[in-house]
């Protein structure tokens, strides 16, 4: 069976819609494609590439984002595409120069810390405020709403001035076009670089960089945060996370504490258990982790590819492993004796699945059964059961079972 | 399967009347071709060649064709089949300080009408039907044409649908016989200005050459393939008379009355080859009613591409078809329990990117536990060309293909 899907001939993609785009710096367009890999629509980029490969790119709900190399490879170009018209725009470049700043950018991934929400209220041509339904934590003097499209299929960009109280900012300068209730917002206050310089240094460096100020505002080291190919933006109740990929671990990072609060594993490993299958580009949609790889391991198989194809996982909690335990080990075959049994359950995250049913059996003879055979596990993903023993001496297996609903 | 037709040794077209037209600079001559390449009819120039045609038009009386000039300049010339010989009418020499003409793709925003009443001999004055379908102004050129005659007459000047003739016209005609016109050449150039590194697109006067509007863009620029004509497709805009140019593997449509100029659609074509990532460049287009026909050195049939030496058509319609369909499963990764399910949405879009709406979409899969329990029977579109369904797992722990499927009917 044939495992790849999408075939990008490209290390980088992004979705929408439930579709994978990419961009192709040899022809300057943008590809649409479904699950299967057809193309089914294209777009051409009013503006060139330049003809350097696309490292990575990001979508905000609104934008494209894409991070290409520069004029030397210590330097990177991120570039905001908006579709107008059935173009893709650039709207904004931003220029990481080595020979300019006293950095050096050695940037494979990025990610936008973008945040998507909707007017609470319409706005009229010419107003000078706009409310918005959530998202308000984020909003700071500088950001740039980008509203729209209205029902002429127009955006406006607008700064953000400071708060009117409650939901409401002042901008400033007028609105150049009238948008209805409810139609999307997006902004864009940072992005977030994985440099393998802080500074001119080299070290593994996490840079938080300022829209609004068009410069870098924090670095973070880590070794961990050097050569980074996958990254992306997510949020989830209430909390902001950096997400990145290192080895066969998702790793998510805080990004209002700069610490890395969960740790996914993912099954990036050749049958080996050693090989890594190297993520190029995540994505997240509805969920589930989509993961950009040129190699992938399916039931026992290894797979190479020499096209770029996505491989799934679920962010939502799920089952990933039970362990058995059982005390004592050794009991006489009495028709009387007990042995503690305990599943231990846990998900990707190695947190405790919670108040699933795990379904205890034996292979003993017919006098040796368990005695709770579906508990349900606790709070630290425990289930417990007790095993009597049979009549007959022999090895019994007990086995713990365990599947999931959701 | 030889898939040539045309085999045209210039990279341009333009059709008339069901026929594919070629300037050939080499023997001096307008050669016709029938759609399978048999050459119908040929016509001497009166006037020889010297460059090899980059880009044709007809705009239902006369033939343009675009040629380099000397640097940073462009000729368009404009001739007429007269007794079997293609007169050369005028020249149009595009050379300015001001501008670095460097072009591929041309075309004459024309319009065709037809006339309210019966005229007579003598006649200077006449009206259309309904509204002035684009600019005519006193010192173009209107052509009357039907079964028997052909004139073409200069304006003097025109008050809504009235057209008043500068001389009599010298036949009779009937009502709706056709009267036609042409107003600006519309050029893709690649130097906005005498700025080589940007692109823009020419509004050019087609009588008199000068430069009546520039408009810059990159999506102006590497245009090889443009025309101009009637478009009819998109439901919510009504009749547009349409820019045509193709970008990539996209036809752009831009509404030429629109300020300032704005796309209002585009057209995915197959013009990829089968690596699914190459461009197949195309040379220059023509449209015939609802059907474009774009010139090629390469085309990709069947998931194979084929190269030839010649350049040959390959048709595309402006007819709204199945084009593509999408297929998400949410979650798409489920416990295999037969219990868990997932969520099903596969999207029809026509090849302008629009929905298809009610249309039959039938889901399958390959897991020999799990099911379709949902919609797997066939469901319709909805208004967003969503159709919706409903997969239950198997008991294998096992890759599962979903398959949706959607027919053109």
């Amino acid at each position: 069976m044939a495992y790849d899907n999408i075939k990008i001939p490209y290390p980088s993609f992004t979705m929408s819609d439930g579709n994978f785009f990419f961009f192709n710096h040899t022809n300057n367009m943008v590809y649409k494609k479904n699950s299967k890999g057809d193309i089914i629509f294209t777009y051409a980029l009013e503006g060139s590439l330049g003809g350097k490969q696309v490292l990575s790119t990001q979508y905000d709900g609104t934008h494209f984002w894409t991070l290409q190399e520069g004029d030397s490879s210590l330097d990177r170009v991120i570039k905001k595409w908006r579709l107008e018209s059935y173009v893709y725009k650039t709207i904004d470049t931003i220029y990481l120069d080595s020979a300019s700043t006293d950095y050096n950018y050695e940037i494979a991934s990025f990610v936008n810390e973008s945040y998507q929400t909707t007017l609470s209220s319409g706005v009229s041509v010419g107003d000078s405020q706009v409310s918005i339904s959530s998202k308000t934590q984020f909003v700071i003097p500088g950001t740039v709403f980008t509203l729209g499209p209205n029902s002429d299929g127009l955006y406006e960009e607008v700064t953000v001035t400071g708060t009117l109280g409650g939901n409401t900012y002042g901008l400033d300068f007028f609105t150049s076009y009238a948008h209805e209730e409810d139609e999307v917002v997006v902004f864009t206050n940072y992005l977030w670089l994985f440099n393998n310089y802080n500074h001119k240094t080299s070290q593994g460096t996490l840079s938080k960089f300022s829209i609004k100020d068009d410069a870098i505002i924090s670095n973070t080291e880590d070794n961990d945060f050097s050569d980074v190919d996958a990254s992306t933006f997510y949020y989830s109740d209430n909390v902001s996370y950096v997400l990145f990929v290192l080895g066969t671990l998702l790793k998510f990072i805080d990004i209002s504490t700069l610490t890395i609060t969960k740790s996914m594993l993912m099954d990036n490993i050749r049958v080996n258990n050693t090989t890594v299958n190297v993520i190029k580009e995540i994505e997240i949609l509805d969920d589930t982790l989509y993961r950009l790889q040129n190699n992938a391991t399916y039931y026992g198989n290894d797979y190479s590819f020499s096209t770029y194809n996505y491989q799934c996982s679920p962010l939502r909690s799920f089952v990933d492993s039970v362990t058995m335990g059982t005390y004592p080990k050794i009991v006489p075959s009495d028709g009387v004796s007990l042995v503690n049994a305990t599943a231990v359950v846990q998900d990707q995250y190695s947190d405790p699945s919670i108040y699933k049913t795990v379904w205890f059996s034996d292979d003993d003879d017919e006098y040796g059964y368990m005695t709770i055979t579906e508990p349900l596990t606790d709070q630290n993903g425990v289930a417990r059961s007790y095993y009597r023993a049979g009549v007959s001496p022999k090895t019994v297996i007990i086995t713990a079972f365990i599947t999931q609903y959701d | 399967m030889a898939n040539e037709n045309l085999k045209f040794r210039k990279p341009h077209m333009t059709i008339v009347d069901g026929y594919f037209y070629m300037f050939d600079d080499d023997t001096d001559m307008l050669l016709a071709k029938a759609d399978d390449g048999t050459t119908a009819f040929s016509y001497p120039f009166d006037t020889l060649m010297s460059e090899t045609v980059l880009s044709a038009e007809h705009d239902g009386v006369n033939f343009w064709s675009l040629e380099p000039g000397a640097a940073n300049s462009m000729v368009i010339r404009r001739t007429r089949l007269e007794n079997y010989i293609c007169t050369l009418k005028q020249t149009v020499s595009l050379s300015s300080p001001s501008h670095h003409f460097n072009s591929e793709a041309f075309t004459v925003e024309h319009y065709h009408c037809t006339i309210s009443g019966a005229y007579s001999p003598g006649a200077t004055s006449i009206t259309i039907n309904g509204e002035m379908p684009g600019q005519l102004s006193g010192g173009m050129d209107i052509t009357l044409q039907n079964d028997t005659y052909l004139e073409t007459i200069t304006v003097q000047n025109v008050v809504a649908n009235v057209i008043t003739l500068t001389d009599p016209i010298i036949n009779s005609y009937v009502d709706s016989d056709e009267l036609l016109f042409y107003n600006y050449i519309w050029l893709f150039n690649n130097a906005d200005g005498t700025d080589d590194s940007k692109g823009a697109l020419y509004k050019i006067n087609a009588y008199s050459g000068s430069v009546v509007q520039k408009v810059e863009s990159g999506a102006y620029r590497g245009i090889n393939a443009c025309t101009f004509g009637e478009v009819d497709h998109f439901s919510s805009f009504g009749i547009v008379d349409s820019l045509m140019f193709v970008k990539a593997s996209n036809l752009l449509f831009i509404d030429i009355s629109s300020f300032p100029l704005s796309y209002y659609g585009s057209m995915a074509m197959d013009t990829i080859q089968s690596d699914d990532v190459t461009i197949i460049e195309v040379y220059d287009i023509s449209m015939k009613e609802r059907n474009l026909y774009r010139l090629q050195l390469k085309a990709t049939y069947y998931g194979s591409t084929s190269s030839w030496s010649t350049y040959n058509y390959q048709p595309a319609t402006f007819n709204p078809m199945v084009a593509s369909i999408s297929l998400e499963a949410s979650p798409n990764v489920i416990a295999a329990n037969q219990i868990s399910s997932s969520d099903l949405i596969a999207r029809v879009k026509d090849q302008f990117g629009q929905a298809i709406v009610a249309r039959l979409v039938y889901f399958t899969e390959d897991d020999p536990d799990g099911e379709i329990t949902s919609g797997g029977g066939g469901t319709n579109t909805d208004s967003k060309g969503e159709a919706a369904a409903v997969y239950r797992s198997g008991i294998s722990a096992r890759l599962v293909k979903i398959t949706a499927t959607v027919d053109q009917t």
